[in-house]
């Protein structure tokens, strides 16, 4: 092991491993953790970092863990960035959202990925769920769907999910509709002619938040 | 900056700037900003880094900010995932154009998931972002990127035979469910469609519609 006894021009003193420091310019290799306090630059590219900023809700904090193509301060720029958001409210982490951005300096695309589903500039993308016969996705639009085989009419219908208004629907059979809407389901009637059951088949589409 | 005066018991002597130095072994903290010209590498496992490429026959460089479980490098060859952020540089001091991607392969698949400022979100591809929606009125749609588009619409009470028009015009006619079998569809075009009346006696009546097509 080689020590190194070292004294500055400003008359400070020390000894230092020489088996344990190298230069920062050039490869090395960190064995241990490395902390860093607020930032890491990539020459010319972009930065890692972090920074904490003030919330709607001025009980919260926002902190955001970044990737960054310019600098972070001043994103308005051309380039990209992914940010990991936490919200922090009495110290303690709330929330976290996944921030993932394009720009072209005027144009900025932003997709989020949260805990209620994943949003592109601001519209829903993703689909909160899918079962039997519907699909609900995070923009709040529901689509439903069923093949009621050749009922009597009238026949009492039940929507496979609930809607939170009145959905739009479409029929493939002109010899029953539905009527007396309901949120949760409709009746079958007969349209027209003398006949007493009819096949039917339906999509409905509505809002199901 | 202090500088160090170095001489080793092995007889060599050199300058060192000590802004320059960490220590290698043991849990550092580092409360400046550090400024890495290439990358930082994670033993057997992943970097983060920054590529410089040629892009558009030379006239623009392309700079890759990225977070890769491998080798930028050997990525063709790799299974695994990274995120990418990009920014074009027309004359070496401008961006102009940024965009980000994130990938998951295996050894002979990929899957990405890329985004660009114009609005453009592509999954392998395949534009899957939704362009515009209208899901508060009576009348509304979904426009989705890769050109298909759902119109619904009717709940009134409506006087018949009447026209009814799409939320949004398709490209061509699009495919129609209504829900009234009083009423049939007559004429039909891409803004929209005849209502006319098969039950005689009828001239007021509810009803509703689906159409599904395209808008470009």
């Amino acid at each position: 092991m080689a020590t190194l006894n070292w004294k500055t021009p400003n008359g400070n003193s020390g000894n230092v491993d020489l088996d344990k420091i190298v230069m920062t310019e050039g490869n090395q290799t960190i064995s241990g953790i490395k902390t860093f306090n607020n930032l890491i630059k990539f020459d010319t590219v972009g930065e890692i970092g972090y920074r904490g900023t003030m919330h709607t809700d001025p009980t919260k904090t926002c902190k955001q863990l970044y990737l960054t193509t310019g600098d972070f301060n001043e994103w308005s720029d051309a380039g990209a960035k992914m940010a990991l958001h936490c919200y922090d409210e009495n110290d303690e982490y709330s929330d976290g959202i996944i921030d993932i951005a394009a720009s072209d300096g005027t144009n900025i695309s932003e997709l989020y990925i949260g805990r209620n589903g994943v949003d592109w500039n601001s519209i829903g993308i993703s689909i909160d769920s899918i079962g039997s016969n519907y699909i609900r996705y995070n923009n709040n639009i529901q689509i439903v769907w069923d093949s009621l085989g050749c009922p009597d009419l009238p026949c009492e219908v039940t929507y496979p999910m609930p809607f939170v208004e009145y959905p739009r629907i479409g029929i493939c059979n002109g010899e029953a509709h539905f009527t007396k809407w309901y949120y949760t389901g409709c009746t079958a009637i007969r349209s027209r002619g003398s006949y007493t059951s009819a096949y039917i088949r339906y999509i409905a589409i509505g809002k199901w938040k | 900056m202090p500088i160090l005066h170095v001489k080793t018991p092995n007889g060599v002597q050199s300058d060192v700037d000590l802004d320059k130095i960490v220590m290698t072994e043991g849990n550092q903290t580092i409360s400046g900003i550090k400024t890495f010209n290439y990358k930082i590498h994670f033993s057997n496992f992943g970097e983060i880094g920054r590529m410089l490429t040629r892009h558009d026959g030379d006239t623009k460089r392309l700079h890759q900010l990225y977070f890769s479980t491998t080798k930028l490098e050997n990525w063709n060859s790799d299974g695994g995932a990274k995120i990418t952020l990009h920014a074009y540089d027309s004359d070496y001091s401008d961006r102009e154009d940024g965009g980000f991607s994130i990938l998951a392969a295996t050894d002979t698949e990929k899957s990405d998931l890329a985004g660009y400022p114009d609005g453009r979100l592509n999954w392998c591809g395949e534009s899957i972002y939704i362009v515009s929606c209208n899901t508060s009125s009576t009348c509304g749609h979904i426009r989705y990127g890769n050109g298909i588009q759902i119109c619904w619409g009717g709940g009134g009470l409506f006087d018949v035979p009447r026209d009814d028009s799409y939320d949004r015009p398709f490209i061509s006619a699009p495919g129609i469910g209504m829900n009234n079998g009083e009423l049939d569809l007559g004429s039909s075009s891409n803004t929209g469609f005849h209502v006319y009346v098969v039950t005689s006696g009828i001239t007021k009546t509810y009803y509703t519609y689906i159409a599904i097509g395209r808008w470009k």
